[in-house]
């Protein structure tokens, strides 16, 4: 899920840094104090997330941990997928300096989206709704950064939709098991500490 | 008090980027399908992988001689390896882009051995300009066809016999390409220093309201 330097055209990577730039501007200014612990915690998560590799074929792929991001963080993911990807291009050489606001608006824009899109069902009651919508959530938002990452490989003109189509084939593995992870996380969760969700908020208004 | 929350704000981006700034640009030059490439046979051998140690198979390789004018072209096979006859250039600059916009380079030179981003050296012999048929080193000055012959026919068996040893430098190339533990303590130690800076700025801004 990291495009590397010198694939996308400079366009692409300007757009990527103006949204990413903006998106960071948002999350810093949303984050309270006492959710830092949680941003870190979840940052390092990220972080080391990415080292667990998945042979998927042709591509190697990794888990990328967006959607449990976007749940537990909303905006406030934007600087914490900066700087856990301008880490990982600088220790790892996953990605690159030139492609961290690609590679971070890829990351968070889905993961934001979903987050929103399934906090109903999270917030909801009983096992089956928080587990089915932090699958959704966690599937989703893998499946929203390998599109977005086959649409700006496409939008940079060297006629990549083909190798487009390959990651979010690819990434397939990861969707299934990013949901499954999700799910699991939500509901333990919202068993022992449903206040760290972004979302607590619909929890309050349910009465949970 | 908006402006107020406007410059920490500032501040805090220019500490993050300050923060990333000491990192020289090289470091984050390559993705992480890695490249490694030799030369043997007439032949330069080029191969592509991941972290994990999979192959890079169906990669497009792209091969530049030094004014950037393409020389080869064609993707790697399912063991992520391709070959093709040596250009009669002295310098090439191998390119492999995999599926998903990962990609990689390597250098490799005629004159002395292979660098890489990393200044990880390959061997390179002098023979393959004889096997495109553009001679250009001549063996030894006043040398005979039996002696052309047989110095050829002595670097093709080095050749052979160094095969394995590419073997062995692919696989701890390889090993060396795996993210190490150390980096990932760095990562965690940054991700805390970050979050402990957060919270300074934070604590002061409160204090200043």
């Amino acid at each position: 899920m990291h495009v590397s330097e010198g694939v996308l055209s400079p366009p692409v990577l300007a757009a990527g840094a103006i949204v990413t730039a903006a998106g960071v501007t948002v999350g810093i200014r949303r984050m309270k104090q006492e959710g830092i612990p949680k941003a870190a915690v979840l940052t390092s998560s990220f972080f080391v997330g990415s080292l667990i590799q998945i042979p998927a074929g042709v591509a190697s792929v990794h888990l990328v941990l967006n959607g449990i991001m976007g749940l537990f963080l909303g905006w406030a993911c934007y600087p914490c997928f900066l700087v856990a990807l301008a880490l990982q291009a600088v220790l790892f050489q996953f990605g690159g300096l030139t492609t961290l606001g690609v590679n971070t608006f890829v990351m968070a824009a889905p993961a934001i989206a979903f987050s929103y899109l399934f906090r109903g069902l999270v917030a909801g009651r009983g096992k089956a709704a928080p587990s089915i919508g932090g699958f959704l959530a966690g599937f989703s938002s893998v499946l929203g950064g390998a599109l977005l990452i086959a649409l700006l490989l496409d939008l940079s003109g060297e006629g990549f939709l083909r190798a487009g189509q390959v990651v979010v084939l690819a990434h397939l593995p990861v969707m299934v098991i990013e949901g499954i992870i999700t799910g699991m996380i939500v509901l333990f969760i919202r068993k022992v500490k449903p206040e760290m969700f972004e979302v607590a908020h619909d929890f309050e208004k349910e009465n949970i | 008090m908006i402006s107020k929350r406007k410059i920490s704000d500032l501040i805090i981006v220019v500490l993050l980027s300050l923060l990333m700034a000491p990192f020289p640009p090289r470091a984050a030059r390559a993705h992480r399908v890695s490249v490694f490439a030799y030369t043997g046979e007439g032949k330069v051998f080029v191969e592509g992988y991941f972290p994990d140690g999979s192959k890079a198979a169906g990669a497009k390789v792209e091969v530049f001689d030094p004014r950037g004018q393409l020389v080869f072209e064609g993707p790697t096979d399912r063991r992520g390896s391709l070959s093709f006859p040596v250009p009669p250039v002295d310098d090439l600059t191998i390119f492999v882009t995999a599926a998903g916009g990962h990609k990689s380079s390597f250098a490799l030179s005629r004159e002395k051995p292979a660098g890489t981003s990393d200044g990880f050296a390959a061997g390179h012999t002098h023979d393959d300009a004889g096997s495109t048929g553009q001679e250009t080193h001549p063996v030894v000055e006043g040398a005979g066809t039996e002696d052309v012959r047989s110095a050829r026919d002595l670097e093709r068996t080095l050749d052979r016999k160094l095969e394995p040893v590419m073997e062995v430098l692919l696989d701890i190339r390889r090993k060396m390409d795996r993210p190490a533990m150390k980096d990932v303590i760095a990562g965690l130690g940054y991700v805390a220093g970050i979050a402990g800076l957060l919270f300074f700025i934070q604590g002061w801004r409160k204090k200043r309201e």
